[in-house]
């Protein structure tokens, strides 16, 4: 029977034989989430290695690096000198080398100041600065301790000692997610990442496979026409995928407690996702009207859209040409309605910027698709 | 066989070239600079203006004037600046009678880049004009009465990536995983579903990418790194001896997958859907010490989790390859494993490469 419902039914039936696909489009995306959830579980990064050379052997230096070893961030690890911590730092064994001069307490005990280096790897950018604040805050909390002791052997009252001078100082308060270790929040831009993907490629491997294997014919006469083919295949995988990603983020949310308002606009951002993407997919799969091809264009597409997608590396430093590129990506969208999202406020701008990539993808795949279909030529190439 | 086939150069060679270009521009600027920053200055003095004016000639910040604390707020729920500084009534007054002032600043956390240079650029900014002030007020700018304030001074010096280059933080990395993914889909694509013959015919296949991997890793530590303004301090000899045992690794891994494919082009999306994870199990953008034991245990699996961050090492922070050997000892076996697995008996509906496709 021609019709878009025998069509659909036929496409019903190929994906779940269909192992490849679904692998590509269930089982990988799932088994890559909770990889990456439970790569990110522990939040916030602990006990990372920090070379420690203590040349002045004194009560007090004895005492920072016991407040260093006490640090959740940190694990002291002990160094003869300092040029034995920086060759720690540079195998790869320490993030930083912090050095105690030779006379620090006598310094201090005299009146005057006693300088801590701390050399970290700058290389590697995200542990050294937690390494950072965290001697930071100790070697800050060892100063404090110090000037207070001074200040009332000098005969000052406690209050005075303790009342610091400084003309101005920053109250910070950090927006939408106090409570919240960032990483989590990134977690659900990963996921969208990886979904990124998983729609693209599977739907261009469901579409064009049917090139492949010569069995464009046999679609084009179940559906009894091009554009209804290309519905059968857009329609399961819009619904399939639309639900996936909205599930997917919802128990991201849920089971991270993350404070993501998760309303209408996200929802609709999450739909608008998986359609413009299973769009973009058809697009990529009738233009290309090969099926290796089309993967590699599909590789090229989705692979490198995480740094493309401005979560890492925001939109408002990269160059004109890339900022062009990210647009036609959904995933960049998605992004900033996630982002919108933990700000309680979601902008209306990226659904719109979705739905035209939806629009143009799904004109360009119904143009294609009368030609890609019936023609012979387009069958089982390799 | 990879000369006679299209799609197999296209990732072997294509793609081996175009990722090197193509992944690392959206870091084209390298730091982030320059964020937007929504100021309210309630205050309307001398001072506060000086105040705003410092923010807005630091490097890492741009100014936006607005009239109120709450249309500040507003901004940065809206994603239109980064952080909101309300600078208050009596700014001027309390500076002029001593009195320590207290900076309201309101950061915006989804981004985590941009919080990270918008805090730095309001810290460093305030400081400056702090100084300033206490300079005026005839004290010391860093305050040396008799040793009494800060007493324990900290000094910070970065190695490596002084300028704090988001792009040299990630993309020497991100090369080693290129090599590594590229390979597993130009193998896979050319074995899918076989499996090698003898013990002899795997490694003359293996060889033979492993030759064309090693072209491929002397372009990047070479003329790619230099592209980019990588420091390359390691000696070829040190990128030979960790490439001859990275490269062997990845060709073994990718026969024993091939033998997994449905079909070649399965080797495409399967190998694709892998990249995030792996790519934080390699232990730059995520500290391995913070990844749970068995998550790192299947890590170790995979060639690049050894790889990525031991040529970062002897290459950026310039380690001797002595530093390496534990990662080149866990290469090496992997290398042997897969290798095992790649040739161990075959399973119905499995061609062998004598089989004609």
């Amino acid at each position: 029977m021609r019709s878009l419902a025998a069509a659909l039914r036929r496409e019903a039936g190929r994906l779940v034989r269909d192992r490849s696909w679904l692998a590509f489009a269930l089982l990988a995306p799932l088994v890559a989430v909770s990889l990456l959830a439970a790569i990110f579980v522990r939040e916030v990064p602990q006990e990372l290695p920090v070379a420690v050379s203590d040349l002045d052997r004194s009560a007090l230096s004895k005492k920072l690096v016991r407040m260093l070893d006490e640090s959740p961030a940190i694990q002291v690890v002990r160094a003869a000198d300092e040029a034995e911590a920086e060759r720690l730092v540079v195998r790869g064994e320490a993030y930083a080398a912090v050095a105690i001069p030779r006379d620090f307490e006598r310094s201090l005990k005299r009146g005057r100041h006693a300088t801590v280096i701390c050399a970290y790897n700058a290389q590697m950018m995200l542990p050294a600065s937690l390494v950072r604040r965290a001697v930071r805050t100790v070697v800050g909390t060892l100063s404090a301790g110090v000037e207070l002791r001074m200040r009332t052997a000098r005969g000052a009252t406690t209050a005075e000692a303790a009342a610091r001078f400084e003309p101005l100082r920053l109250d910070v308060h950090t927006l939408f997610n106090p409570h919240l270790s960032y990483v989590l929040f990134l977690l659900t831009t990963l996921a969208a990442a990886v979904f990124q993907v998983a729609i693209v490629m599977s739907t261009i491997w469901t579409t064009a496979i049917e090139l492949r294997d010569g069995t464009a014919e046999e679609l084009l006469a179940v559906a009894g026409g091009p554009l209804r083919a290309v519905a059968a295949k857009a329609i399961p995988a819009a619904v399939i995928f639309t639900a996936g990603t909205i599930a997917a983020e919802a128990v991201l949310v849920a089971v991270f407690r993350l404070p993501l308002n998760f309303g209408l606009p996200l929802l609709a951002g999450c739909a608008a996702f998986a359609l413009s993407s299973v769009a973009a997919g058809l697009a990529i799969a009738l233009v290309t009207a090969n099926l290796r091809f089309g993967l590699t264009v599909g590789a090229f597409y989705t692979g490198p859209a995480l740094a493309f997608g401005g979560i890492t590396f925001p939109l408002a430093g990269m160059t004109p040409l890339a900022r062009g590129w990210s647009a036609l990506l959904p995933l960049t969208h998605l992004i900033e309605v996630l982002a919108g999202a933990l700000r309680g406020r979601v902008p209306s701008t990226p659904v719109l910027a979705m739905s035209a990539i939806f629009v143009v993808s799904l004109t360009a795949a119904a143009i294609r698709a009368p030609r890609v279909f019936s023609d012979p030529s387009f069958r089982g190439r390799r | 066989m990879i000369v006679r086939d299209p799609g197999a150069i296209l990732v072997l060679i294509g793609g081996v070239l175009i990722y090197a270009f193509f992944y690392p521009l959206p870091y084209a600027r390298e730091v982030l600079k320059e964020s937007p920053v929504a100021v309210a200055d309630l205050d309307r003095s001398q001072s506060s203006r000086t105040l705003t004016r410092m923010l807005d000639e630091h490097e890492l910040l741009s100014v936006n004037r607005v009239a109120t604390a709450a249309e500040a707020r507003e901004r940065v729920r809206d994603g239109k600046a980064a952080a909101a500084v309300v600078i208050p009534e009596g700014f001027a007054r309390s500076l002029r009678r001593g009195e320590a002032l207290q900076l309201p600043v309101f950061v915006d956390t989804a981004y985590f880049l941009t919080y990270r240079q918008v805090l730095s650029g309001v810290s460093e900014a305030a400081g400056t004009f702090s100084a300033g002030v206490e300079l005026a007020r005839g004290g010391h700018a860093f305050a040396t009465r008799s040793g009494m304030r800060d007493p324990v001074q900290l000094m910070f010096r970065p190695l490596f990536n002084p300028a704090e280059s988001y792009r040299q933080y990630v993309f020497p990395a991100v090369l080693v995983l290129i090599l590594q993914q590229t390979m597993l889909v130009g193998i896979g694509m050319l074995h899918a579903r076989r499996r090698a013959q003898s013990l002899a015919s795997l490694l003359g296949a293996a060889l033979v990418y492993v030759l064309l991997y090693a072209i491929h890793t002397a372009l990047y530590f070479g003329l790619v790194y230099r592209g980019y303004g990588f420091e390359q301090r390691a000696s070829w000899l040190a990128i030979a001896g960790l490439a001859a045992a990275f490269l062997p690794a990845c060709a073994f891994l990718g026969f024993a997958f091939a033998r997994l494919l449905s079909s070649r082009e399965a080797a495409i999306p399967a190998v694709l859907l892998t990249s995030l994870p792996i790519l934080f199990l390699a232990g730059f953008a995520w500290p391995a010490e913070a990844i749970p034991a068995p998550v790192r245990a299947l890590g170790e699996l995979v060639p690049t989790t050894h790889a990525c961050l031991a040529f970062v090492r002897i290459t950026i922070t310039g380690a001797p390859l002595s530093a390496v050997f534990p990662q080149i000892l866990k290469l090496v076996g992997l290398a042997g494993v897969y290798a095992v697995i790649a040739l161990v008996g075959a399973p119905r509906g499995e061609r062998t490469t004598e089989g004609t496709e």
